[in-house]
């Protein structure tokens, strides 16, 4: 009997193999390779990095940016101290006076946010190009001339590098750069039909006169590289992702500050797609409007009532049952043993169920295997754990995560009453 | 300005392709449901066998002078325990089918009837035999009944205790294919699930195991295993 549980729990199930099956098949047709080009001459670039109290990363951040395989000259370096109480300034003012050979400015403000942080950063910038790295991150060497290249491309407005996990330590850690490299293997492929949704805060690099023609960054927003990319893709910008060069970032390492970003993020996706919704299923925005756009903004939905729903019929539920049963019994389980095995056959599995489970660890292992491969990251002993971790749990951490979002959205709501 | 695309072409081969695994998973869920339906049809004829030759066993016993009831009552137990396995998993099969199945609705009537057929000749040997057993009738349903699983969790472990000692018929008072499901119903009164009857008393609501205990070892003339520290 088909009950309203499965019917949701298979509607989902159908959403995200579509989903993946689709992204698939332009994997096949169209391969991941990065476009080769040669940089012939050097641009001027600026990069900005905001910083608030980041006096134990920010030197880190500072050299990988010194150390960029780019003349010297055609380089500036603009940190905006953003109201920081720490050591931050004390410490970029020594980089400056080691470094009098570069081009460094600081920038101070009163803490008013990372968007104001960039705007100030990009209103004295003189580069043609603009890149902004987070204080926590670090880049390659050779991550301009690697993207720099694919701005020949007149209609490219940005180029984003691969953002991977900077020595992961705890398991946290480790289940995020699991989740990175999947991300990023699809970013990859999004980039493909023009469908990038987020170009995020370590090195992407933008052209500056399309940021400045489009105002430049919002100043008050939770997520401001989500709200750009979707400004530029509204004014039918290209995104390009890059699967050649790295920038290498610093994920939460305890579950409450995970909890915290994630909470920043989701709440901003919703908050920036609901501030352009005229962009969903609009056919003007080709694939982007259709399939990615509907996607990233019915995910976490979808997550939470389908993923929940299954763990608590098929987990939850049956453990509660299963431990009345066997409290009820003294937990003398010998009989109920006993009894198990003495009629169970190969006919009692569920082959459907079995069927569609089965399938789905097939896509996963396939999509992991892809992501490791193309992402160049070997697969190490301790990253298995996280990797099973990655296919039965993240599911369920997700829609933890987006639950603690909309009951901030509903409270929130209650209160303005 | 990016030339916006609709990839049409991947769209629908992505949609064909889920279609065609939704698919095959439900065809591979009918297939197996048709090979359940078989193994417990032969199943359920093995059963009609047992019953028969059961019955002639007594009647043949009846008819010596010397009576050697116990070895039957064994069997007798056995077929109920084998009959009883096989109406879980139909039930099992029943929830998990995702059409309904005509075929297993017969197969649980078949079972519903052996279950009544083998009390009432439990009924009829315990007079001829004089032994020392005790039945009860488990009337449950297999919707929304949680109590159900945990009384069908605590007659399992009773009757891996109790063995022939304890004779277990259970009937699905929801199952309205069967008419005689009713007319037991009425006759005990059924209003709510689980309810045990008891030797013809009737217990309503879930019974734990302590006092399904002190009911049943009254019963029992001789020392039975299990009713040590039940007064």
């Amino acid at each position: 009997m088909v009950t309203t549980s499965m019917i949701l729990v298979w509607s989902s199930y159908l959403f995200f193999l579509y989903l993946t099956v689709f992204w698939f098949l332009v994997f096949f047709e169209k391969g991941v390779k990065d476009k080769d080009g040669v940089l012939e001459k050097f641009p001027h670039v600026t990069v900005a990095v905001p910083a608030y109290n980041e006096e134990e990363n920010v030197k880190e951040t500072v050299d990988s940016i010194l150390n960029l395989d780019y003349p010297k000259d055609k380089l500036e370096l603009i940190v905006v101290n953003d109201g920081s109480k720490d050591r931050t300034e004390e410490i970029v003012r020594r980089i400056i006076n080691n470094k009098k050979d570069f081009d460094i400015k600081l920038l101070s403000q009163e803490n008013c946010g990372k968007g104001v942080a960039i705007n100030k950063a990009l209103s004295v910038a003189k580069g043609e190009f603009f890149a902004t790295l987070d204080a926590d991150s670090t880049i390659k060497e050779d991550a301009l001339r690697k993207i720099l290249p694919v701005f020949v491309d007149q209609e490219v407005a940005a180029v984003l590098p691969l953002m991977k996990v900077k020595n992961p330590k705890t398991i946290l850690q480790r289940l995020q750069r699991c989740e990175y490299l999947v991300n990023l293997f699809f970013k990859k492929l999004m980039s493909n039909l023009d469908c990038v949704h987020v170009a995020p805060g370590p090195f992407s690099t933008y052209r500056k006169s399309v940021i400045k023609k489009l105002g430049g960054f919002d100043r008050h927003n939770l997520t401001e590289d989500f709200e750009i990319t979707l400004r530029l893709q509204k004014y039918h910008y290209k995104i390009v992702q890059l699967l050649s060069t790295d920038v290498y970032t610093k994920p939460p390492k305890t579950f409450i500050q995970f909890y915290k970003q994630r909470n920043r993020w989701y709440k901003g996706t919703i908050f920036n797609i609901l501030r352009h919704k005229n962009m969903l299923f609009n056919t003007k925005y080709g694939d982007f409007g259709l399939i990615q756009l509907p996607r990233v903004f019915l995910e976490g939905f979808i997550v939470v009532f389908a993923i929940f729903i299954l763990f608590l019929k098929t987990a939850v539920e049956p453990l509660i049952d299963g431990f009345r049963e066997l409290l009820s019994i003294n937990f003398n389980i010998g009989s109920s043993i006993r009894n198990f095995t003495q009629t169970f056959s190969i006919l009692d599995i569920n082959i459907t169920n079995f069927f569609y489970t089965a399938v789905t660890f097939a896509i996963i292992i396939f999509l992991l295997r892809c992501a490791y491969k193309y992402t160049r990251e070997p697969v190490k002993k301790q990253d298995i754990l996280a990797m099973v971790i990655y296919m039965i749990f993240y599911p369920l951490l997700i829609s933890v995560l987006f639950l603690g979002v909309f009951w901030d959205i509903i409270v929130n709501k209650i209160q303005k009453w | 300005m990016v030339i916006r695309k609709i990839s049409k072409k991947i769209y629908l081969k992505a949609l064909i392709i889920t279609i065609f695994i939704f698919i095959l998973g439900l065809i591979l869920g009918i297939f197996l449901s048709g090979e359940r339906a078989k193994t417990i049809g032969e199943f359920s004829r093995v059963q009609k066998l047992d019953y028969d030759s059961i019955q002639l066993q007594f009647l043949y016993l009846g008819t010596l002078e010397e009576q050697n009831c116990l070895a039957v009552m064994k069997t007798l137990e056995e077929n109920i325990n084998t009959l009883n396995n096989v109406r879980v998993k139909l039930e099992d099969y029943i929830t998990q089918s995702v059409r309904d199945n005509s075929e297993f609705t017969l197969l649980k009537r078949e079972y519903v009837l052996a279950e009544i057929r083998y009390w009432l000749l439990a009924q009829r040997s315990k007079e001829l035999c004089d032994i020392d057993t005790v039945s009860i009738f488990y009337f449950y349903s297999n919707e929304d009944c949680q109590n159900c699983k945990i009384q069908g969790t605590i007659l399992t472990y009773l009757k891996d205790i109790f063995e022939e000692k304890l004779l277990v018929f259970s009937l699905d008072a929801d199952f309205d294919k069967e008419p005689i499901i009713d007319i037991l119903k009425s006759a005990y009164d059924i209003k709510e699930t689980p309810t045990l009857i008891v030797e013809n008393r009737k217990f309503e609501g879930l019974i734990t195991r302590d006092e399904l205990l002190g009911v049943i070892c009254p019963y029992y003339k001789t020392k039975v295993k299990g009713c040590e520290n039940v007064r």
